[in-house]
């Protein structure tokens, strides 16, 4: 001996001799290893092409500036290499075959905006009629470079549409391009400030050429930086005019007044006129202007007046005061009552017209200050009329009501009011959701500047928009993932990783026992319980440790693997192959550390239980690991096993009437009592005493009674290959088959149409266009899809705003009800009416949406830009993913800059979908109106959600595949170990058949109990759910599988008994120590 | 415990060991009482079954008895914390099993060093003192084998070098020569009382053979679950000049 011996040494030697068993141990391993590492490479490397595509779509973008309504492109001069830009949703059209896209996104930008990309601008010049597509729209519309296409986007209007001066019609700008590039779906190409790893479809305009065809020259709506150095919202704030914010202040008619594109001023800027009035000193005076299609007093009538509600008119409410030119017109005095019609916005787009009686309380002269055209703000269509009959306003006019005397007040007066109210009076007449003041008015002598000055330094431009997003951070942000991959791997490998784990423990189990007087001896000699502890943890260590090392290679070709697979089979699951392999130390390293600490877990567990055992029990062979108590703790095992199959049947029966969310509950519960009743029973029937009856002695029975000599490993295998069957088939059953089940309750909610439009619409869908159908309209505000369709973390979630006639209606099926009323759990959408004790938002949102996306569940605040939105009830497997739905009331309270209606929910008769959908798609293709049937959103949301399941089967099937190796494998081990007992029975005269026959007996009694129990317990976990959705899983793919798993198991087995009962049989009596 | 008593290394006092069996408590060593002095050489003796082995495994400490005393060298081992216990079979006690035990990983040296590896002391000392072991029992140029390779008797001899490297107070042995053939037990019974008197251990030896009984001081015979002292030999069931 060259160097001392060591409690190392003797390591060493225990690792040469007993290498074999020792491989074993370190492939299980490996292979736990293999599979955590890389399924966290494979979370990093879908966060880091989540990163990768967020940073590619944004170029060297930084922060970006969307604003409410269009400013000065010369605010882009205070940021050095800013880019002004314009953004729009809108629809593209093939002219020559009438192929559309809709909600396209039209990028008007300048050359600059290349830059950001270090590209070229794809067209000639910023003048030209040149535009480019994306690949993705280019193949959408099949287009090609040198094609033509229509462009139609909403021509841009501050005037909100839903109010008396907003437009209505005309409202959409057509606009023919040639193609002059197609640009690949990367870079530039894939440009887009949302969150998505879908591909954009995207048309590049010249910034010129759309301001000129929206009528915005000079005007942009976007700013797109660089990283700056300094704060590029102070420089704004510094620069910004009341201009930009959508403000202006005019000095005419003895007045300096504040007034708004919007018409309406809104309440931050009437209270900063309020508080600005006090810097210069004077006082202002709202005025609330708006137009009557009539006055009446008896026969009379004037058509087409201004009445102005103004705080500084003395008069009561319910009364008016007349000019004088009015009250002569109208033959009427002080007392006389008149009549005022007007039209106001209704229902359904519709102008109603209204009619006020008011009492006549003065008259004022033509010389009175408030007679004046200043009173009411500039208007397109009207203020710049050359006469009355000319006027352009986007009400109907009827010019036969025009008089000459009202053509001459006109060249007189013009747009002075005829009579004034209250500002009260006007508020209750004209006051809608938009504001109730068209104009802040100082008296004559105020200092413009001062005011300006004074004006703007209390208003905000980030409260009129103006405020820039850190896009880039917030990218980086959302790519950290919607749902963390590496954790969703993990969880899909959970079955290798378990399989690993128990295999590793049988094996060491066996190299234990099969070593047991070793351990025996080393206690007789003096070894403390610790010092052996230390020598098998020390043994342990290194083989595990070993594993591990080779485990990290092999969670290298895993992941690599897996993102193949995404790439490939698996795409489904994440839309586009966008996926790449980014391999972390850290995450190499915490799957191979994890892997091994697992190991080393049950290297604890083993020792722990042999050192239990007495020296003397060691020695003569035995491990305490295997003795199972008899009789008494029998007994125990079948009273567990007849409860928990009992329990497990009851749940099951209990599951068919509960809600989704208990549903999943419920099935994990009878899973896993029906497999602890099994195994229970199978653990006492291995406990029973193996009297094997002389007259009845068969050599299948002596399998079995070798099954019972270590019934704990038995038990271990049983356990294993029944949770495996359980998963497989409980998985595979609850795929989704696409069905045509369009009930009211069902996830469609009984619809046959979803749509979407690109721009708002205002009219309610002509019920004569839906064959007797019906739509319900949603407002819209858009946000980050938060369906399972995209991967990146959605911040801010859509929102839809849905209507009393949706709520009403009812139907979808729900996964949960945050305590309803009895009304309510039949209709659980009355939910979003009832107001919250403590001002929260009530919201309805997709079970998928809610959980997975939000990270939020039923009951539970979602915050999104300052306002908390309670899920009042979760839907069940719908179509309305990707977003919150709220009442339209609180909608328009939330967003009242919203316009329109870009949603809606359409009910048709049966068959009629398809045909529905392309009407309407024609009729509204210039709002970009595209409607999908909502079989075909179920179904496409239902294929990610089948993919996620089919590699969860894939991976469960490989982890089934490894136990059924690590079950050949123990039997080999525990073959070779009982050589010398199958070489005495050769040597008796029994045939090699009938010991193959033997050893395969015992195993494939454990195999076919543990793939039954699985089986039978999946079934009845997943009918009732399988019931309440009329699903119809894929059984005979199911069979097929669970048939070529035990085929594959007896063969392994049988192939293992084969090989080792071949040997010799000297070999085998000679290794009797 | 009286004065006289402090001269037993080996004590036993109203010994039982039972098995509990399916049939009911299984009986093996019933009020066995023994003393053992320090140099005495005794041989225990009976048929197969009786309980030879239980009562060394109990005397050995690898086992309890189900009552009554044990005392070794003065102690109880059975109060012992594992720790102590481990030291104490360690340094104070040597075993030769009826089959030998060697690790089949490591070589007859080493199979030897194995008790020295939990034992104080240097590492040259230790494997000195191993080797002087092998060659006093004829094994010296055995050394680097590995059990596999050794015949029967040879793996018994390395499995008594093993028991006394650490110089222990007190040997016991379970049918050391069971397995041998006559000659090669003999040799073996040979250095066993040559090795003895030289360490002048304490012997407690299992044997079924009546020509390996006579070398020893006192012959006892185990039946009905206590120890009859040998009819032929002058020796009681105590050591002269003792009665309990
Ligand atoms: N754990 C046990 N449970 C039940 N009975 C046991 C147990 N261990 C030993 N016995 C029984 O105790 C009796 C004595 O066993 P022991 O090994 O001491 O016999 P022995 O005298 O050494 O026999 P041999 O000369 O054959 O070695 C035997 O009948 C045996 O069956
Ligand atoms: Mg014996």
């Amino acid at each position: 001996m060259k160097r001392g011996f060591s409690t190392t040494r003797l390591v060493l030697r225990s690792l040469a001799h007993y290498w074999r068993i020792h491989l074993a141990v370190a492939s299980a391993t490996a292979v736990g290893v293999a599979v955590l590492a890389g399924s966290l490479v494979v979370g990093d490397s879908v966060r880091a092409s989540l990163r990768r595509l967020a940073l590619d779509r944004l170029g060297r973008i930084d922060r970006v500036l969307t604003g409410e309504a269009f400013f000065r492109q010369e605010l882009t001069d205070a940021f050095s290499r800013a880019c002004p830009a314009i953004l729009v949703e809108g629809s593209v059209v093939d002219p020559n075959t009438g192929t559309r896209a809709s909600r396209v996104n039209v990028v008007g930008v300048p050359a600059a905006f290349w830059t950001f990309w270090d590209a070229q601008a794809p067209w000639t010049s910023a003048g030209s009629f040149d535009v480019a597509l994306n690949r993705a729209l280019a193949d959408e519309i099949e287009v090609d470079a040198g094609g033509e296409v229509l462009v139609r986007v909403q021509k841009p209007s501050a005037v909100s549409r839903e109010t008396l001066l907003g437009r209505r019609d005309d409202t959409v700008a057509t606009m023919r391009f040639r193609v002059a590039r197609i640009l690949p779906d990367e870079g530039a190409g894939r440009f887009g400030l949302v969150p998505t790893q879908q591909y954009p479809r995207n048309v590049y305009v010249p910034l010129r050429v759309l301001q000129r065809r929206i009528e915005r020259e000079g005007r942009i709506d976007t700013i797109l930086l660089p990283p700056l150095a300094s704060d590029p919202q102070e420089i704004l704030n510094r620069v910004a005019t009341l201009e930009d914010m959508g403000l202006r202040l005019t000095e005419r008619g003895g007045f300096v007044s504040l007034e708004s594109d919007r018409v309406f001023l809104r309440r931050p800027e009437i209270e900063a006129a309020r508080e600005a009035s006090r810097d210069v000193a004077s006082s202002s005076s709202l005025t609330l202007a708006y137009v009557v299609n009539a006055m009446r007093a008896g026969e009379r009538a004037i058509p087409y007046s201004v009445v102005a509600a103004a705080e500084d008119a003395v008069v009561e409410e319910g009364h008016l005061l007349l000019n004088r030119w009015a009250a002569d017109d109208l033959r009427a005095a002080a007392g006389d009552r008149v009549g005022l019609t007007y039209w106001v916005p209704g229902a359904d787009d519709r102008l109603e017209e209204r009619t006020t009686t008011l009492t006549i309380a003065g008259v004022l002269e033509m010389s009175d200050p408030l007679v004046n055209d200043a009173l009411v703000p500039e208007f397109p269509g009207i203020s710049d009329a050359e006469s009355l009959s000319s006027w352009d306003p986007p009400f109907p006019i009827d010019v036969d009501r025009i008089r000459p005397r009202d053509e001459e007040y006109w060249d007189e007066y013009r747009a002075a009011p005829k009579a004034l109210v209250s500002i009260q009076t006007g508020r209750s007449l004209w006051a809608n959701r938009h504001g109730d003041a068209t104009s802040a008015r100082w008296r004559e002598g105020t200092s413009v500047d001062d005011l300006r000055r004074a004006l703007r330094a209390r208003l905000d431009p980030a409260r009129s928009g103006l405020a820039f997003q850190p896009v880039r951070d917030a990218a980086l942000g959302a790519s950290r993932g919607a749902s963390d991959f590496g954790g969703l791997f993990v969880g899909f490998s959970l079955f290798i990783l378990v399989s690993s784990a128990l295999l590793i423990g049988i094996l060491f189990r066996l190299n234990v026992d099969s070593r047991a007087a070793d351990l025996g001896l080393l206690g007789a000699v003096g070894f403390a319980p610790r010092a052996i502890r230390r020598l098998m943890w020390m043994e342990g260590g290194v083989v595990a440790g070993v594993g591990a090392l080779v485990g990290t290679l092999g969670g290298w070709a895993f992941a690599a693997g897996m993102v193949h697979g995404l790439r490939t089979w698996w795409v489904g699951s994440v839309g586009t192959p966008f996926v790449v392999l980014a391999v972390s130390p850290v995450s190499l390293i915490g799957g191979a550390l994890g892997g091994w600490l697992v190991a080393m877990f049950s290297v604890w567990q083993t020792s722990r239980r042999v050192l239990r055992a007495h020296p003397r029990t060691l020695l003569e062979g035995g491990s305490a690991s295997d003795r199972l108590a008899p009789g008494g703790r029998r007994r125990v095992a079948f009273v567990v096993g007849i409860a928990s199959l009992v329990l497990g049947g009851a749940t099951a029966v209990a599951s068919l009437g509960a809600s989704v969310e208990k549903q999943a509950i419920l099935f994990f519960a009878t899973g896993a009592l029906g497999l602890t009743g099994c195994l229970a029973f199978l653990s006492a029937w291995l406990a029973r005493p193996s009297a094997i009856r002389a007259d009845r002695l068969r050599v299948t029975r002596l399998g079995m009674t070798g099954a019972r000599r270590r019934p704990a490993r038995s038990l271990l295998v049983a356990g294993l290959v029944s949770c495996a069957a359980f998963l497989i088939v409980s998985v595979g059953a609850n795929r989704r088959v696409a069905g045509s089940n369009g009930g009211k309750q069902s996830g469609t909610g009984g619809f046959t149409l979803l749509a979407e439009s690109a721009l708002p619409l205002y009219a309610a869908i002509d019920p004569s266009r839906l064959e007797g159908g019906r739509a319900y309209r949603m407002r819209l505000r858009p946000g980050d899809d938060a369906s399972c369709l995209n991967l990146y973390r959605a911040a801010r979630p859509r929102i839809l705003g849905v209507g009393d006639d949706f709520i009403d209606r009812g139907g979808f099926a729900f996964s949960g009800v945050l305590d309803p009323s009895p009304e309510e759990k039949s209709n659980p959408w009355l939910l979003l009416r009832r107001p919250l004790p403590d001002g929260a938002v009530p919201a309805v949102a997709d079970y998928t949406t809610a959980v997975w996306l939000l990270h939020s569940g039923l009951g539970k605040d979602i915050e999104v830009d300052g306002t908390r939105y309670r899920l009042v009830a979760l839907l069940a497997r719908s179509v309305f993913q990707s977003g919150l739905m709220i009442s339209e009331e609180n909608f328009e309270r939330l967003f009242p800059e919203a316009e329109g209606y870009r949603s809606f929910a359409i009910e048709t008769p049966r068959g009629a979908g398809p045909r529905v959908a392309r009407r309407l798609e024609s009729e509204f293709g210039d709002y970009g109106f595209d409607a999908i049937e909502a079989s075909e959103t179920l179904n496409r949301l239902m294929v990610v959600e089948n993919t996620y399941l089919s590699i969860f089967q894939s991976l469960g099937g490989l982890g089934l595949l490894l136990g059924t190796v690590g079950l050949a494998l123990a039997l080999a081990r525990n073959l070779i170990e009982r050589q010398s007992e199958f070489a005495l029975m050769r040597a008796l005269g029994f045939r090699l058949r009938t010991l193959v026959w033997l050893a395969v007996s015992e195993n494939a009694l454990l195999l076919v109990f543990g793939i039954a129990a699985g089986t039978v317990w999946a079934v009845v976990a997943v009918l009732p759910p399988l019931v309440a959705r009329l699903a119809r899983p894929p059984w005979i793919e199911l069979s097929v599988e669970i048939a070529a798993i035990l085929l594959f198991g007896l063969l392994a087995a049988g192939l293992c008994a084969l090989v080792v009962l071949r040997l010799p049989a000297l070999r085998a009596l000679k290794r009797e120590r | 415990m009286d004065s006289n008593s402090v001269s037993c290394v080996v004590e036993a006092r109203g010994l039982v060991r039972e098995f509990a069996t399916r049939g009911g408590p299984l009986v093996i060593l019933r009020d066995l009482d023994l003393c053992v002095r320090q140099g005495e050489s005794v041989c225990i003796m009976g048929p197969s079954g009786v309980g030879k082995s239980t009562l060394l495994h109990i005397l050995g400490t690898l086992d309890e008895p189900t009552r009554g005393e044990v005392s070794i060298l003065g102690r109880n081992p059975f109060e012992m914390t594992d720790g102590d216990l481990a030291d104490f079979r360690n340094t104070d006690l040597g075993f030769v099993f009826q089959s030998h035990h060697l690790l089949p990983q490591c070589s007859a040296l080493e199979n030897v060093l194995v008790p020295t590896l939990v034992a104080p002391g240097t590492g040259q000392e230790k494997a000195e003192r191993a080797r002087r072991l092998l060659s006093e029992v004829g094994l010296s140029d055995r050394a680097d084998y590995l059990p596999a390779d050794l015949s029967g008797g040879e793996r018994q001899r390395v499995a008594i070098a093993r028991s006394l490297v650490n110089r222990p107070r007190i040997l016991l042995c379970d049918e050391p020569t069971g397995n041998l053939d006559e000659k090669t037990a003999s040799d073996v019974a040979d250095c066993f009382v040559a090795l003895q008197k030289r360490e002048q251990v304490s012997l407690i030896l299992v044997t079924h053979a009546p020509w390996f009984a006579r070398r020893f001081d006192r012959v006892l015979h185990l039946k009905g679950g206590t120890l009859i002292p040998d009819g032929k030999s002058s020796a009681g069931l105590f050591p002269p000049g003792q009665t309990p």
